[in-house]
């Protein structure tokens, strides 16, 4: 089991980046308005949290899921059909400190437990603590998710 | 402005409805959740799934947007809006069915408890169990959501 965070990416937060995510999905003055946002409580722009958390994700996706590599693996094998597991759901979000535009985050993820699946053969229950901090440390968001993973996959992945 | 004071809890409201279609879930998850049964018709239908279906974070954005667009409206009708700010973050949620190409999500949120913070005194917590449902009635997606409201006077 791996006792400390492993990184999955870096990524700034430019003012283009934040309001296109915004004007999509939350278009709120302070993600999508710098003038508005100059004003409000944070002093400029900052992401949207649904923003950050989507990011964390298409890193994770791309850094664990390497897909159907092994030939003997047959088409229908957890390994081919979701190379990085099926989301379960999660327990708790936080999201501690605003993301100003400019901001540079560290994405990371953590496993903290892995176990086989009693009712899914091939599968492996996995416990991750995901995070992004800035580059200074200053942890913005965490999250736990519980999820299935392709057997024996999340643990080798990490480690490698 | 509805303030944490005007805020009351059992109070519900159908947020708006949004129909995923594949061409926007593909375009989503090619960015933020590139898994094959999101971004790749043949390989969705050999997963689990059996069809192409939204990343949960598309779902769960989309209930933000929905949120949005209702705030919008009830600001355009002349009616008070609640003086929200940040979220300090969500609790239990849950993606409990696909959301197929073609499925049409309605989303909703109700109060389910509020909070004096004791350390900003001009905020409170106004925590809500947000849900979205598909066309055929089956709940799809959950939350408990958390956000910050302003206090009357202070």
């Amino acid at each position: 089991m791996d006792a400390a965070p492993v990184e999955i990416g870096r990524f700034t937060f430019t003012e283009a980046e934040i309001t296109r995510f915004a004007l999509n999905f939350d278009p709120q003055p302070v993600h999508v308005d710098a003038e508005a946002a100059r004003h409000a409580p944070f002093g400029g722009l900052v992401a949207s949290g649904w923003h950050v958390v989507c990011v964390w994700m298409g890193f994770f996706v791309r850094t664990q899921g390497t897909g159907g590599s092994a030939p003997a693996v047959p088409s229908d094998h957890p390994r081919i059909v979701s190379p990085v597991g099926v989301g379960f759901g999660l327990r708790a979000l936080r999201w501690t400190a605003p993301v100003h535009a400019g901001d540079r985050l560290v994405f990371l993820t953590e496993v903290l437990e892995a176990r086989a699946s009693g009712s899914r053969p091939g599968w492996t229950i996995v416990r991750r603590r995901n995070s992004a901090r800035r580059e200074d440390g200053a942890e913005v968001m965490a999250f736990e998710l519980s999820h299935l993973a392709p057997e024996g996959e999340p643990a080798a992945r990490i480690r490698g | 402005m509805n303030y944490f004071e005007d805020v009351e809890i059992g109070l519900s409201a159908v947020l708006g409805s949004h129909t995923f279609t594949r061409e926007e879930i593909i375009a989503f998850a090619s960015v933020y959740d590139p898994q094959p049964f999101h971004v790749d018709e043949e390989a969705a239908r050999r997963s689990p799934f059996g069809a192409l279906c939204a990343s949960g974070w598309h779902t769960a954005a989309t209930w933000m947007k929905c949120l949005m667009d209702y705030q919008a409206r009830t600001l355009a009708e002349g009616k008070p809006v609640r003086a929200a700010g940040a979220s300090p973050g969500f609790r239990n949620m849950r993606w409990l069915k696909p959301v197929y190409a073609g499925d049409t999500i309605t989303y909703t949120s109700e109060v389910t408890e509020k909070t004096a913070s004791r350390s900003k005194p001009e905020w409170g917590v106004v925590r809500s169990h947000n849900t979205g449902t598909n066309q055929h009635g089956d709940l799809v997606f959950d939350f408990e959501g958390a956000v910050l409201v302003r206090r009357r006077n202070v």
